[in-house]
């Protein structure tokens, strides 16, 4: 059987020639070679080399954005803190875990996240997780690689709470309809718009996370305590990432 | 188209190339065989050194290099073809350990020319396919 492209003659001579033109390149003494190689690729290589630099300095300020990020996030569980506690002033830094969202549960997708980090991290059942200094919620179960996070939004959420200005504590519990207070006092006086923030009293997250603002404040039937409704500070709709706080 | 899509498909490689490090198929490799094998002879070793000479000049240390191994794995891509068309196993094999020999040679970690040859051997096989129809 015939193969279907010939071998003829001339490009063998082709053959030779670029043989030829390669060992000349070859045997060029250095100094020679990056001269030409940087006189040509300059203008041949020019867009893929482009497209490169844009891809490092893309992914370096990346890398730069995450740590200030990090650091942001940092500051401001440390501020929550401080302002519970005004005296027992710390430098002590959380110990931030950055955790990407991966998966998110497909009804409400909000409610339940998966994250990228586990067990290998050090992510622990119980471990709060956090973005800008505000509560986003716990992880509840935990693989090797990876996590379930269960949102203030997820009904049964549960932690104690305290409202900022007067410092009365509370319990938020999530229920399917909305986020509301529970066992916080009627005497107190409270507006919509006013900040909760964690207690951190038997609760697994540290005080002064910021949690939300209040949105609606009924009298209710109860005779000791009032009936709110609270606000989420963050679109958890919106958010990619987070920190576990470790 | 046959002579101008190649070399888009090699700067769109290089570029790739640049980014993912060395965790990735030498891809240019294959598509100079490829090229060899489908396209017509003589742009074929054209086709080899150029390529060769592109990815020279991203890294001059070893200039030349790539050219002269790029033109000669296009001409033994060329030269073997009519293996292909007796699909005898052994012929086969013999070429895929061939063009893994020229990959290791250009490729610095062992991971790169593993993927190479991964991917190389479909793709040979499909194109032996290919050409015996």
């Amino acid at each position: 059987m015939k193969p279907a492209i010939p071998i003829r003659r001339t490009e063998e001579k082709i053959l030779i020639l670029l043989i030829i033109l390669s060992t000349i390149l070859l045997s060029l003494p250095s100094p020679v070679k990056f001269e030409f190689a940087n006189r040509f690729s300059g203008i041949v290589l020019y867009p893929a080399l482009w497209v490169t630099g844009r891809l490092i300095e893309l992914r370096l300020l990346n890398r730069d954005l995450a740590e200030l990020d990090r650091k942001l996030n940092q500051v401001l569980i440390q501020f929550g803190s401080e302002r519970l506690k005004a005296s027992e002033r710390t430098d002590e830094k959380p110990d931030l875990l950055l955790a990407y969202i991966v998966m998110r549960d497909p009804k409400s997708r909000v409610r339940f996240f998966t994250i990228n980090r586990g067990d290998k991290e050090g992510v622990r059942v119980g471990a709060p997780a956090v973005y800008q200094g505000n509560l986003i919620g716990r992880v509840i179960t935990v693989s090797s690689n990876q996590a379930v996070v269960a949102t203030i939004l997820n009904p049964n959420f549960r932690v104690s709470i305290q409202h900022l200005k007067s410092g009365t504590n509370g319990i938020l519990e999530t229920t399917p309809q909305s986020i509301r207070i529970k066992y916080f006092l009627r005497d107190v006086p409270i507006q919509p718009g006013d900040t909760i923030v964690t207690s951190g009293f038997g609760s697994f997250a540290p005080p002064g996370l910021l949690v939300g603002r209040i949105d609606r404040v009924e009298e209710g039937k109860d005779l000791f305590f009032q009936e709110l409704t609270l606000l989420p500070f963050i679109n958890l709709g919106s958010i990619n990432h987070l920190y576990i706080l470790r | 188209m046959m002579l101008i899509l190649p070399y888009l498909l090699t700067y769109l490689l290089i570029t790739l190339s640049f980014n993912m490090g060395q965790s990735f198929p030498d891809l240019i490799l294959i598509l100079v065989v490829a090229y060899a094998m489908l396209g017509p002879p003589i742009p074929a070793l054209g086709f080899g050194f150029i390529n060769g000479l592109l990815l020279d000049l991203a890294n001059p240390v070893g200039l030349g290099l790539n050219s002269l191994l790029f033109t000669i794995t296009a001409f033994l891509a060329l030269r073997l073809n009519k293996i292909f068309f007796q699909r005898i196993v052994y012929q086969y094999l013999l070429l895929i350990l061939l063009f893994t020999i020229i990959s290791l040679l250009r490729a610095d970690p062992l991971l790169k020319a593993i993927l190479t040859i991964l991917v190389m051997i479909p793709t040979i096989y499909l194109l032996s396919w290919k050409l015996t129809e």
